[in-house]
Parts: structure tokens; C-alpha cells; sequence
């Protein structure tokens, strides 16, 4: 059979055919694998890539929506932990940085007198920022008042208060573009 | 105007595929979305949750029949200075058809003694082909546990609070169609 070879295919309103409504034409992803650890209950960024701002999707349209997809690998040391996290994102280099609520989450465990144990923690959100550009992303941290730390990525089996990450883990953020006829 | 039928589209540079292929995520959405605080006592007892989370509304209409649905829920059960555990069953029914529980259930357990403490809670699953192009509506179910039971959703708070969305936490429903 003959193979039709083209560059585009538009409808009679210009939409670019193979796309329809909600299909995801894109997806970024961000990790950072170190262990991070933090103690008080300020509002802090994350380390490097997940905190610092420089996470980025670039928009084909401001018609189109981001989806996100973040899992935090939360480590413990001793009594218990309860972390609030959230999301912000700013329209292009010169924008402000807007909290997304909608993605906010938690983590929390308890497992008293044990050291290295950890919980993986996931979320999804999906935002429309009638944007098209760079949408830059970050992620905070604040611990509970009266529950220990931040952990990020710290797991080992023998116990140890140590900054190992044993397993390899790593904690995410996952941004896709989805496509929007309108 | 003309009809050209092909069974393959390539761009020239590579002769990589332009249109679905199966795999592709060709529809992605936010089907429920609930952000107040929600308080239940009832235990061991099955609910609706609150909101489009489980009044059947959540829905996602294929594009295709053969496709398949990956449902995804984030919640976000808080706690109580004592345990909560909290099960969840999903349903999908067909246009105005019957619901139909699937094997997308989860669970969760807490177990604090500070008010506030909160978990997200993120599960996913792939159902099979439904044969329709029609819309596919969604639902979840909560039931407690018959001693520890009580949801607590969207509360969270880390100064001890035992009321509040502190983060302003959204508890929602994903629904995607997977080309085959």
C-alpha cells in the first residue's frame, strides 16, 4: 500500500487533525535523587530542580492545559512526620510566581523509634494557563510543628539515621501539555 | 471535498507515526474535583462521597470504542489524635446503564496523636474496553473501618488543627482514554 507522507494535517478550521481534545502531545520530566533533610516548620523550597524555579514546559498553545504528575519519596527518622507541600508556577520568566493550590499535598508516617523507613507519596492536577510559552514550576516544603522533618529521598533497611538513599529512589515532578481545540 | 484514507500518516524527516497508536494517551481530564473539608462518623457503612466525587457525575466520553479508561483518584484523608481507616470503592456505569464496581479500590490508614496530620492518597487503574463511544460515568464509595472509621477529607493542618483545608488541598478524579 502506498504511504501518504505530509507535514500537516489541519481540518477546514486550521486545528491540526491528529490532535483532539485532551491528548497528551508532550511530557517533561524533573528529579531530584540526592537526600535532602530539613528541620522547623517554615515554608522552604525543595532542593534543586523541584524547588529552584528552573522546572519548565513549554506551551504550543494558550488553549492548552498542564497536567501534573509529582511523587516525593518521604523518609523518617525517629517518632513522626507530616509534611504540607506546595505548588507554585509563574507564566514566563518576568511572571509571578502563583501558589496552584489544586496540587498541594501531604505525606505522613509514624513509626517511633526506627530509623530509615519511608513512604512514597503521589499526586496529579490539571490546570488551564491560557498561556503559551515557558510555565515554570516549584515545590515547597512545611513541616508539621510538632512532628520531625523533611527526609526527601533518606530509606535504608538497617536503621540508620544516615544520609543514604539505599534504594535508588527518586523524588518526581512530571508536566504534560494537553491538547485543547479550544 | 475529497476523502483520502490511509492506514498510515508519516512526517517525512523520520517516517514516525503522526496519529494514535495503542498506548497513546489521546484524552486526558479532570472528571471530579472537591476541596471542602468533609466530615463523616458513619462506620462501617457504605456512602457516596461528597460532591461530583460520588454523585455519578465524574465522565469521560471515548473517542473511540475500542479504547480503554485509566482512572486515577487523588484524595486526601486527615486524621485525628487516634486511627482512621478508610476504604474506597469505584464504580463506572455506561450512559443511563447500571453502575458497576471495578477493582480500582484503595485504602488508607492513619495512626497519630496530633489533630491535622494528612496523607494524599493517589490510585490508578487501567479498565478494559467498554465498547462505547458513549459517556462512562464514575463514582466512589467510602467505608470506615467499624472502629476507626471516620473520614476526615481534605482536613489538614500542621499546627494541630482538627478542622481546616490548611493547604487548600483538592480531592479529584482523573480519567484518561488510552488508544488501542
Amino acid at each position: 500500500m502506498a504511504t501518504l507522507k505530509v507535514n500537516s494535517i489541519q481540518d477546514t478550521s486550521s486545528n491540526q487533525y491528529g490532535f483532539k481534545n485532551g491528548t497528551v502531545i508532550q511530557v517533561r520530566n524533573y528529579m531530584y535523587s540526592d537526600t535532602h533533610a530539613r528541620s522547623g516548620n517554615s515554608e522552604e523550597r525543595l532542593p534543586n530542580i523541584l524547588g529552584n524555579g528552573l522546572a519548565v514546559i513549554t506551551t504550543h498553545s494558550n488553549k492548552n492545559h498542564i497536567m501534573l504528575e509529582t511523587t516525593i519519596q518521604s523518609g523518617q527518622v525517629n517518632t513522626w512526620t507530616h509534611m504540607l507541600y506546595r505548588f507554585y508556577y509563574k507564566l514566563g520568566e518576568g511572571g509571578s510566581w502563583t501558589q496552584w493550590t489544586d496540587a498541594n499535598m501531604n505525606t505522613y508516617q509514624w513509626n517511633q523509634n526506627y530509623h530509615g523507613v519511608m513512604r512514597s507519596t503521589s499526586n496529579m492536577s490539571i490546570f488551564d494557563p491560557a498561556y503559551k510559552g515557558n510555565i515554570y514550576f516549584r515545590i515547597t516544603q512545611s513541616g508539621n510543628n510538632n512532628g520531625d522533618g523533611l527526609h526527601l529521598n533518606k530509606c535504608n533497611s538497617d536503621s540508620q539515621d544516615t544520609a543514604r538513599n539505599e534504594f535508588s529512589v527518586a523524588s518526581t515532578m512530571t508536566l504534560s501539555e494537553i491538547w485543547q481545540d479550544s | 471535498m475529497s476523502t483520502v484514507k490511509t492506514n498510515a500518516i508519516l512526517r517525512p524527516a523520520d517516517d514516525r507515526v503522526y496519529f494514535r497508536k495503542s498506548g497513546a494517551i489521546i484524552q486526558a481530564k479532570r472528571a471530579a474535583y472537591y476541596t471542602s473539608e468533609y466530615n463523616n462518623t458513619s462506620q462501617n457503612n457504605l456512602y457516596d462521597m461528597p460532591g461530583n466525587l460520588g454523585d455519578g457525575t465524574a465522565s469521560i466520553t471515548p473517542y473511540f470504542s475500542n479504547s480503554r479508561i485509566l482512572f486515577t483518584s487523588v484524595l486526601h484523608p486527615g486524621c485525628e489524635t487516634t486511627w482512621r481507616a478508610n476504604f474506597f470503592r469505584t464504580y463506572y456505569k455506561i450512559g443511563s446503564g447500571s453502575w458497576t464496581q471495578f477493582a480500582g479500590g484503595f485504602g488508607s490508614t492513619l495512626y497519630c496523636n496530633t489533630n491535622g496530620v494528612a496523607r494524599t492518597l493517589k490510585s490508578t487503574y487501567m479498565l478494559g474496553t467498554l465498547n462505547t463511544t458513549s459517556a462512562v460515568y464514575f463514582k466512589i464509595q467510602h467505608i470506615g473501618h467499624q472502629s476507626g472509621g471516620y473520614l476526615h477529607l481534605n482536613l489538614n493542618s500542621t499546627s494541630g488543627s482538627g478542622g481546616g483545608n490548611q493547604g487548600s488541598v483538592a480531592s479529584t478524579i482523573f480519567l484518561q482514554e488510552v488508544a488501542q
